[in-house]
This record gives structure tokens, C-alpha cells and sequence, in this order.
């Protein structure tokens, strides 16, 4: 028997190994940074703010990206020609003025002179009607091309019967107009999107389809690197007109892990901000815990989002087609539940629009927590007995679906789950008699009341398929209303219509408002205005460090 | 020999072609517009029309995967839907991620499992044994994100002995890969112990011994080489099915390989990725074959004249 030598033999090599590990371990742990924190009063240049997404943005090209996360990185890179203020007001951006026809149809706007591209190059109106123009153009099937569609002359150019946009117009350099089929008061903010920021032709020529990997804009900042799926970085735009807002040196922005990567990251003070791809923006199962720590505490922002959660229910589709079984859901869903198990990161809807639009009404009559009063509607509607729907929602581990079903058995709802991908759940809910009901939520593309209600309850948009009205609810007398507010000029009238519109919806039920989150934001001490906008949210241009 | 190649070629190409098909037929059945996908949620019917019109999605399933294999015959993977980059260019990025976990985790793992499955075999019965049968069965049972996940806890986040994610240097790979060896280090220490036990009851052992032959001559030079002929079959196989357990290390760990790559795409419904990343698997699993008879060749002469 020989096995001394032989476990010396195997034991040597294992301990250097071991040792090296150790060492290597240690030495990890020595260069493991910590947060440090210290305050200024004066905002100051310099530094890079650490950031992490789980994927990659979809797209830097303003005429493809449309998502949250891709928007908040397009402003960085893009200017439109208004912008909002600190609040949801517009301010001037590219444009310095801008003035309205007297028939409501033709805005002329005047350019910042001196502004110019990060390859630099002036910017003129003309990039403008070109950059609308793309928008428009079927070839590229821009996500928001269906909000610029009101230009004069938008659908002649988009089927191909014109070679220009007639209602787009440079008479000067510095001068655009754009022309509206129908005067629209919402117009402006529709400029704020990501299909109207401007990007120079040569280099979109250039770079063909993957301008996305070599965006031009006069923004704030430029992009550096972009490793798909793993590392975007931006600097310092030395040409954008905003000198004051570009503290930072650097973005870095990590691609990859989900947010329990992210929020161990950020409490190993790796990462300036927690989170930044998505709602509520700390994870919930850590909210408590981070709420509580007096070190975190002080350094959560929170808004309300101009965002709010459904449970759509498909009124073509039976059992839905009968108001009473809509008002007896209503009447189920005990929303103070869901709050509570979304640790209050949200607030209870009673309505359409979320607390932050403007219209949002204190006074509309809708449905409490009642489940006796769902138990006797449902019996009015001949289910005494029960019945059984199938339950759409997205397969993540939320707690809503599950406390949906719990409080429609409760009143003789057996709800199935049918937990499906994002992208089936949106297909399948859009799809004309597919969902009977299911999870749904939309979040504003600018504030105004049109943006929910006539999106996803005016029943003239509805669809086979691709359908955003995913009640498939169609009620004429909403639809006048709908269509009166739609090109009411004066601001306090349009308001009241769409406050109308809004009641009857509600009075109709087609979905059950659950609930509207807030939106948070957890930041490393050295990380100063961080102060979450409720249209845009995170304004990286606007943070500074002090570490 | 040249026939025996020929028949192999043209199943593998017959393997690689039907798992296309399968992959094509099956996404093709998951309810879900790609269009949506593409234009994102907010998009209007109209462009939602553009698109299937851009991308075919209105023809016919047949024709669509004609045109598939026609664009692979090109060398074309296509482009994502969703980011617009080359499926090609994406795998290839994220390759060199991807291998050098593998490599590394494979090293880790042979390089204890072997002399775990020899002592093992060598000392058969006593506690160093029984108690490695135990830890091996407990590795086998971990499930790898959990495990991932525990690891990257207390190892990184708790006691910050190594980096919890990302990468930027070739430590950063250490736990992860630790993680995906600890998966396998059991079950083949075991596979090894078993084999050995065979091997060291074996006429020409006795003989080796009986000649004088040192025990580690016996165990490391005589005995494990042909104890490893059956494993080398299961670490090729094992090798280059990696990508399922790859999978959830590099997500945990926020990887950029070809495992994150493969969970985008299905999350996002992003069919050339999801294409690209199950033939990508498929070739791999299916070279690993060819290599596993090379290697088989080499380390036994009779089958390399059998072949």
C-alpha cells in the first residue's frame, strides 16, 4: 500500500491551487468598492454614472425605438424640437419659438441657430422634414408613425402617390412649418417623441440599417461603444447647444443579469443607480428591506407613473358580453390586497386615467370592494351557479394574477390562469375574440386624456388584429365624445369631455382598473439630481456626481 | 472509411435540417404576433401590416422556411427582430464568453473529478468514499440557477471574494464556472470511481502489481486511461449540451454569451435568434460526435481499427 505518496501526489498540487484561490479571493475583496457618502451643494462636472440593464435597448435609432428604456437613451443622443420642463409643460429645444395658424392647422417653428449635430454639421429645418419624412415611410415601419399621420399630405406620401410630405415644409434654413390635416391641440407633445427628434441624411445614408450603431443626434451625449449584450457607453457631446446639462463625463451603461444582479451590484456600491429598465425600480421582493435601512432611505426618489394596470375583459366575447358579469368582476377585486402585496409601490385606480393626467377626476363614481354585491349581479346574469373564464397574464412571478383568481373564486369566478410570454400576452390580447380577459396596462406616450381613452376605448379603432382596444369596447355615445375632444381647442371644455367619456366608460366596465405604480428610483449618495420626471423619468443629462 | 464518413456527414446534415424544421414548425405554433415584437407594443395596425408584409409573415409556413433554408445556404442566420444585429454576429460575439466559461468549467471539473473517481476507487468502502458519494449525489440534485445564485450570494455579495456579475477580465469567469463544474464534478467522480473499480479488478492491474509497479504508476498511468474510454463519450456529449446549464450561469451571472443570447431571444420572441442559438446547439452537439469518435481513436487503437 502506497497511498501516502500517492495522496501527496494529488494533496501538493490542491493546495497551491487552494492558495492561489485564496489569494485571489482576497484580493477581490480589497478591491471591492464601498459607498462612501459626501454632499455639495453645486452641481459639478465629471465622472461616469454605472448603470446596468438586463438586455440590450431594442434600437438608438429615434425612428425604431419606442420602448421606455430605448427612449430614455434616445433623448440622450437626439433633440426633437420642444421638450419638456421640469414638469409635463413643453419647453423650447431645437426650436427657440414656435406659432400657431389661425385656423389651427400650420405651426411655424424658428430654430436655435448654432445648433449642430455631433458630426458637426448644422442642424436645419430641412433634416426635420427629412426625419418626419422616415418616420412616415412604410419602408421603415416606425413605430410611431401612426402618430404623425395628421400631417398634411402624410397619407398620400405613405402610399406612395407623393414622392414629400405636403405638410412639411423649410422655407428657410431656420424655419420649418408643419402643416395638420385637422387642428390637434396635442400636437406639440407629439413632437416630444421619438419619431420627431432629428437626425442628419448623410448619415443615415451612411450607416443605412445600422445607424442604430452609429446614431448622429445633437443631444447631450454620444455613444462611444455599443457591445450588444454587454456594454453601451456614452461621453460628452462638446457640440450640444445644452452645455448646462452635461455634467457627467461618461455613461456606462452594463447589459445583462436581472435586477437581483443589479441590486447586489448597487449595494456593493458597483452601480450608481439600482435600476433603470422598468417599473417600480427596485425590485419588490428587496423593497421592504431597502425601505426600512436608514442608509438607503433617504436615497429612494418616487413619482406616481403615468401608467396604469387592467384586467381587460373582452365584451364580445361571452361572459363578457353582459355588463352585470363586467360589474360583478368589478365589484370582486379587492384592490386594497393588491397594494398591500405589491408592498404599496402603487396606488388603487378608480378610473381610466392615472392620478398624474391632466382630467384625472376625484369625483367618478365607481366600483368598492363589494363581493355580496358581484354574487347578486352574477345571479342577475344567470350564473347563480358559477362559471369558469381563462385568465391572460404575463408568466413573471407577480402576485396579481394569482390574488385575481383567489377573489373571482370567492364569488363564483373560477378563473384558469393561462400564463403566456409578454409578447403572446399582447398578441393574443389584441387579437379580435381570443382573450376572454386578461392583465393589461398601457402607460402615456405624452400627457393627455386622448392618449388612454381614445387609444384603448374608442370603438372605431377597433381592429382584427393589432387591436389596442383590447375590451373591444364600442360605445357610440364615447366615440362622439371621444371625437368632440379629440379637436376641442379650448383646454377646460376638452377636459370635460373626456371626464364624460371616462364615467361611462367606467359605468360600462369593460376593464377593472387595478392599480397605478409609482416609479422609484435608488441612487448611491454621491449621485445628485436624480429627480425622476413623470413623462420621461430618468434624465441622465441632468445628474451629477460628487464622489 | 470514406463511405463510413459520407453516411455520417449526411446525417448529420439530415440531424441539422430536421432540427431547423422542428424549431421553425414549433415557433411558428406559439401564439404570438413577431410583428408586435418588432414595432414594440404601442404600434399601430397599419405599421403591424408593414411589417408582416417586410418580413413575409402572411405566406405560407412552407414557403417561409424554404426561404429560411435558402438564406442558410447563403450563410445567412438573418438579423433580429428586435435589435436589428446579425444573428451571426451575435453568436460569434458571444462565443468567446461562452467557450471560456465552458473550458474553464470543464478544467475545474476534470481536474477534480479524476483524482476524486481514482481515490475514490483506490480507498473503495472507507469514509473518504462514502462521504464523496454523498457530497456527488448532493451536487447532482442542485438545481443550477439555484445554485448559481447561492454561490454569487455568499461568495460575492456577502463575503465580496469574487465579482457577482459581468465581465470584464477572465477572473471574472472563476464563479460561474465554478458553479457550472460543482454541477458535474459529482456525477463524474462517480462515473470515474465506477469505471476504475472495474479496471483495478482487471488480470493486467493484478499483473502490474505483481511486477512491482508503484500504486500511483498503477492508478494514473495503467488503470485510468482505459477507466476514462467510456467518459471521454459522456464528456463530449456533456460538453457540447452545455449550453443548458450555460444557460442559467451566464443569466445569473450576466454573462455575455450565447446562454443570455438564447434567453433574450425566447423572452423577446425573436425567431432568427431563437434559430440561430438551436442550430448553433445542434452543431455543436453534433461535431461534439464526430470528435468523441476521434478522440475514441486515439486513445484506443482497437477501435481506431475497427473504424
Amino acid at each position: 500500500m502506497k497511498a501516502l505518496p500517492l495522496l501527496r501526489t494529488l494533496v501538493f498540487p490542491g493546495a497551491i491551487l487552494g492558495l492561489w484561490l485564496l489569494l485571489l479571493m482576497i484580493g477581490q475583496a480589497a478591491t471591492a468598492p464601498g459607498p462612501a457618502a459626501s454632499s455639495t451643494a453645486q452641481p459639478k462636472r465629471g465622472g461616469t454614472l454605472r448603470l446596468a440593464l438586463p438586455a440590450d435597448v431594442s434600437s438608438l435609432d429615434p425612428a425604431r425605438g419606442f420602448d421606455t428604456i430605448s427612449f430614455q437613451f434616445l433623448l440622450l443622443l437626439y433633440q426633437g424640437l420642444v421638450e419638456y420642463g421640469d414638469g409635463t409643460e413643453l419647453v423650447p429645444a431645437l426650436a427657440t419659438d414656435w406659432h400657431l395658424s389661425p385656423d389651427r392647422r400650420t405651426y411655424t417653428f424658428h430654430l436655435r441657430p448654432g445648433a449642430r449635430f455631433s458630426n458637426g454639421r448644422a442642424v436645419v429645418a430641412a433634416d426635420f422634414v427629412y426625419s418626419l419624412e422616415r418616420t412616415l415611410d412604410p419602408k421603415i415601419a416606425a413605430p410611431t408613425e401612426s402618430y404623425f399621420e395628421e400631417i398634411a399630405g402624410a397619407p398620400e406620401f405613405r402610399a406612395g402617390k407623393s414622392p414629400h410630405v405636403r405638410g412639411l415644409r423649410a422655407p428657410a434654413a431656420e424655419t420649418l412649418e408643419i402643416e395638420l390635416a385637422a387642428p390637434d391641440p396635442t400636437f406639440l407633445f407629439i413632437l416630444t417623441l421619438p419619431g420627431a427628434l432629428v437626425v442628419p441624411p448623410e448619415a443615415v445614408a451612411q450607416f443605412g440599417a445600422n445607424f442604430t450603431a452609429h446614431p448622429v443626434g445633437s443631444g447631450p451625449y454620444m455613444l462611444t461603444e455599443w457591445q450588444r449584450g454587454t456594454v453601451m457607453r456614452f461621453a460628452r457631446n462638446p457640440l450640444s447647444p445644452q452645455t448646462n446639462r452635461q455634467y457627467l463625463d461618461a455613461i456606462e451603461v452594463r447589459v445583462g443579469g436581472d435586477r437581483t444582479l443589479h441590486l447586489m451590484m448597487f449595494e456593493r456600491g458597483e452601480l450608481d443607480i439600482a435600476e433603470v429598465d422598468d417599473f417600480p425600480g427596485i425590485p419588490i421582493p428587496d423593497f421592504l428591506r431597502i425601505e426600512q435601512n436608514p442608509r438607503w432611505h433617504p436615497l429612494i426618489e418616487r413619482i406616481p407613473t403615468g401608467s396604469a394596470n387592467y384586467l381587460s375583459m373582452n365584451t364580445e366575447m361571452p361572459p363578457f358580453d353582459n355588463l352585470k358579469v363586467r360589474q360583478a368582476v368589478n365589484y370582486a377585486i379587492n384592490k386594497e390586497k393588491l397594494i398591500r402585496l405589491l408592498h404599496g409601490m402603487a396606488a388603487t385606480a378608480a378610473g381610466i386615467l392615472p392620478v398624474t393626467m391632466p382630467g384625472f377626476n376625484t369625483n367618478l363614481q365607481s366600483y368598492p370592494y363589494d363581493p355580496a354585491k358581484a354574487r347578486q349581479l352574477l345571479a342577475e346574469a344567470g350564473y347563480a351557479g358559477g362559471l369558469t373564464v381563462e385568465l391572460w397574464c404575463e408568466v413573471d412571478p407577480s402576485p396579481i394574477p394569482a390574488s385575481l383568481q383567489y377573489d373571482l373564486k370567492q364569488v363564483g369566478i373560477n378563473a384558469q390562469l393561462n400564463p403566456v410570454t409578454f409578447p403572446t400576452l399582447l398578441h393574443s390580447q389584441e387579437q379580435r375574440k381570443t382573450a376572454q380577459c386578461c392583465t393589461s396596462a398601457w402607460s402615456q406616450d405624452y400627457p393627455d386624456p386622448g392618449d388612454f381613452l381614445d387609444v384603448m376605448f374608442n370603438g372605431n379603432r377597433i381592429t382584427e388584429s393589432g387591436c389596442q382596444n383590447t375590451s373591444f369596447y364600442n360605445n357610440p355615445r364615447v366615440n362622439e365624445l371621444l371625437a368632440a375632444a379629440a379637436t376641442c381647442p379650448e383646454p377646460a371644455q376638452r377636459l370635460h369631455l373626456y371626464q364624460q367619456a371616462e364615467q361611462i366608460i367606467v359605468t360600462d366596465a369593460p376593464c377593472v382598473p387595478l392599480y397605478q405604480p409609482y416609479s422609484y428610483a435608488l441612487h448611491q449618495p454621491w449621485v445628485h439630481g436624480v429627480t425622476l420626471h413623470p413623462v420621461v423619468y430618468f434624465r441622465f443629462e441632468r445628474m451629477w456626481l460628487d464622489r | 472509411m470514406l463511405h463510413r464518413l459520407l453516411r455520417r456527414l449526411g446525417w448529420s446534415v439530415v440531424t441539422l435540417l430536421g432540427t431547423a424544421f422542428l424549431t421553425f414548425m414549433l415557433l411558428n405554433a406559439v401564439p404570438g404576433d413577431v410583428a408586435r415584437v418588432i414595432a414594440g407594443a404601442k404600434a399601430s395596425p397599419e405599421v403591424i401590416k408593414e411589417i408582416h408584409a417586410k418580413y413575409h409573415l402572411d405566406d405560407p409556413l412552407w414557403q417561409r422556411f424554404f426561404l429560411y433554408l435558402n438564406q442558410l445556404a447563403h450563410g445567412d442566420l438573418g438579423h433580429s427582430y428586435v435589435t436589428d444585429q446579425s444573428v451571426a454576429e451575435a453568436l460569434i460575439t458571444r462565443l468567446p464568453t461562452t467557450a471560456a466559461l465552458s473550458a474553464l468549467a470543464v478544467v475545474m471539473w476534470i481536474a477534480l473529478a479524476v483524482p476524486l473517481g481514482a481515490l475514490t476507487a483506490r480507498f473503495r468502502d472507507s469514509w473518504f468514499d462514502r462521504s464523496t458519494l454523498v457530497v456527488a449525489t448532493l451536487t447532482l440534485s442542485l438545481p443550477a440557477f439555484w445554485l448559481a445564485r447561492m454561490l454569487q450570494y455568499w461568495l460575492g455579495y456577502q463575503w465580496g471574494w469574487f465579482p457577482i456579475g459581468f465581465f470584464r477580465s477572465l477572473g471574472d469567469l472563476l464563479l460561474p464556472a465554478a458553479a457550472l463544474a460543482i454541477l458535474f464534478v459529482g456525477y463524474y467522480a462517480r462515473l470515474i470511481h465506477t469505471n476504475m473499480v472495474d479496471v483495478l479488478e482487471s488480470p493486467y492491474i493484478q499483473a502490474a502489481r505483481a511486477k512491482g509497479l508503484s500504486e500511483t504508476r498503477i492508478l494514473f498511468k495503467h488503470a485510468l486511461r482505459n477507466a476514462m474510454i467510456p467518459v471521454i463519450t459522456i464528456l463530449g456529449m456533456d460538453v457540447a449540451g452545455l449550453l443548458g446549464g450555460v444557460l442559467f450561469i451566464e443569466n445569473v451571472f450576466a454573462l455575455p454569451g450565447i446562454g443570455t443570447l438564447a434567453v433574450q431571444s425566447v423572452f423577446n420572441l425573436d425567431p432568427p435568434v431563437i434559430m440561430g442559438t438551436v442550430l448553433f446547439s445542434a452543431t455543436m452537439v453534433v461535431g461534439a460526435n464526430w470528435l468523441v469518435d476521434l478522440l475514441y481513436g486515439l486513445i484506443d487503437p482497437r477501435i481506431k481499427s475497427a473504424v
